[in-house]
């Protein structure tokens, strides 16, 4: 290759591939801003729609108290706050009250074995 | 008598029969194996791929990929014909038949396929600025490409590469296997042997490459810059985003569709949550099977008369020159970006936008604790790493359409 067409080749690849990855990630910069924006706004209405909804009913007669929760013999509070952490992590606010801790009856097959046959099995 | 003698002489010839066919046999078996066939370039690749060995086992560089591709260099030295084509007479060596999905560019693909699938691009959304320090980073690849074409204007003998050859060695600045491998089996199929380890072994290398030139471009106080938490991203976001990806990629730059098609996939496989089990697969069974077909075949290509050139040495050295230019042009635009945003932008996760994921993250995570204990840029410099794959692919489809 001469010399004058090495300096050709070498700019031309440099100014199109630049200019192209450069317009290219620019462009998608601007879409994932768009529509994550959009995204962003009309959940934020949904939610303060939701919060209006909460806010109208008149408040109702003081509720009756909680019922403790029945803890079984032996199982300290932390596990039962532990128990409650993950409970709430994995339903959220949507979680049902706990009413009992108490132990399961003991499982002969492995923990982890069973975990593998849920996973295997569950689209079945 | 007579009779007695006749048979002496005759059980002699036969021990002689015996014995000479015996010398035969023994010769036609040295002259089949591996000592009469190979010559000392093989010798030196066998020890090559013992240092390659070392590497990988004993001081954990990239083990996953370098180990087969030692391995790879080994057989092919040892035993050339595992890489022969099928004749009319011979049905050709296994590693031929592994090597043609590295030679019809059917692996790199699904390798972007199982690294979708464990990619989260949480990052990237959230903060959608990391897109540009992701191109920034690929200026290695077409400085690069400048430095190998005119590195034959040096006259040292055969040391010239050809426009496609250049490309291949300028991806190696991509810091993404995959997509060197890609792009090489497209344009300089030769080359991917040396092009491959080049760009696995500088990947391994990024904490040692990256970290001098992360402090040497930024200043103490640039360094220490904490950045704002990033926002927290939606399910729907996360499930748009490979589909629009893709859309906008394979419209514009259909050469790219492949790599970051496939990547897309997995991506939306994982975001979807509702093909779990395909996700797994893609990122385990199937990512680890064609990481090994991959690796000994790359490794394969690697023979003696192949590697032992003045090209290899210049592949190593363009290599690094790519690697080091791509991490300049990251962390330099990333000093822009902190100039611009007044501060809020720390220019060293600038550095991660040359992909090697998640490697380049963490040396962006570790350079920035180093001055700051308390600041944790690890996320933040996930954006760049990820948005560094796809600027990467796109260099790549680049490539592909101007030299294919």
């Amino acid at each position: 290759m001469d010399p004058q067409n090495e300096v050709l080749l070498s700019l031309t690849v440099l100014l199109t591939g630049l200019v192209v990855v450069f317009a290219m990630l620019v462009f998608l910069t601007i879409i994932i801003k768009a529509y994550g924006g959009a995204i962003h706004s009309m959940m934020k209405k949904k939610a303060s729609n939701k919060t209006q909804a909460e806010e109208k009913p008149a408040p109702a007669a003081a509720p009756a108290p909680k019922p403790a929760i029945a803890v079984e013999e032996g199982i300290s509070g932390e596990v039962v706050a532990a128990i409650a952490a993950a409970v709430y992590m994995t339903y959220g606010s949507a979680a049902p009250a706990i009413r009992s801790v108490k132990r399961a009856a003991s499982n002969p097959r492995s923990i982890w074995g069973e975990a593998g046959r849920l996973e295997n099995t569950r689209p079945f | 008598m007579l009779l007695h003698g006749n048979m002496k002489k005759k059980g002699l010839t036969f021990s002689v029969q015996i014995i000479n066919e015996f010398l035969n046999s023994v010769v036609d078996i040295f002259q089949t194996s591996g000592f009469a066939s190979n010559d000392w370039r093989n010798y030196i690749m066998i020890a090559i791929a013992c240092v390659l060995f070392y590497l990988a086992i004993k001081k954990e560089f990239e083990p996953l990929l370098l180990l087969p591709i030692a391995f790879g260099m080994l057989m092919v030295n040892l035993y050339p014909a595992i890489m022969a084509a099928p004749t009319d007479t011979a049905n050709g060596g296994l590693f031929y038949y592994l090597y043609q999905g590295v030679k019809l560019g059917i692996y790199p693909p699904l390798i972007f396929l199982g690294i979708g699938a464990m990619t989260d691009f949480g990052p990237l959304i959230a903060n959608p600025k990391s897109f540009l320090l992701g191109a920034a980073a690929q200026v290695g690849i077409f400085i690069t490409f400048i430095g190998a074409i005119f590195i034959g204007n040096l006259n040292i003998p055969n040391l010239a590469f050809t426009a496609q050859q250049a490309g291949s060695i300028a991806i190696i600045g991509g810091a993404d296997g995959p997509t060197a491998i890609y792009v090489t089996s497209k344009l300089a199929p030769e080359l991917l042997g040396p092009i491959a380890v080049a760009a696995y072994s500088y990947m391994a290398l990024v904490p040692i490459i990256q970290p001098p030139i992360m402090k040497a471009l930024t200043t103490k106080k640039e360094r220490m810059i904490v950045m704002e938490q990033l926002r927290p991203v939606s399910k729907l976001e996360k499930l748009l985003f490979p589909i629009i990806v893709t859309i906008i990629i394979s419209l514009l730059l259909p050469d790219a569709a492949p790599l970051v098609g496939m990547l897309m996939l997995g991506n939306l496989m994982r975001e979807s949550g509702v093909v779990g089990r395909i996700a797994n697969t893609a990122q385990n069974e199937l990512m680890n099977i064609i990481t090994i077909f991959l690796g000994v075949t790359v490794g394969a290509t690697a023979t003696g008369t192949v590697f032992l050139s003045p090209q290899t040495i210049g592949i190593i050295i363009l290599g690094l020159l790519a690697f080091c230019f791509g991490t300049a042009g990251g962390v330099l635009f990333g000093k822009l970006m902190c100039f611009i945003t007044h501060g809020k932008v720390n220019p060293l996760i600038g550095s991660a936008g040359v992909s090697a994921v998640p490697m380049a993250a963490r040396v962006s995570q570790k350079v920035g604790q180093e001055e700051n204990p308390s600041n944790f840029l690890l996320m933040h410099a996930m954006g760049p790493n990820v948005a560094g794959v796809i600027g990467s692919a796109v260099a790549a489809g680049v490539l592909i359409s101007i030299l294919g």
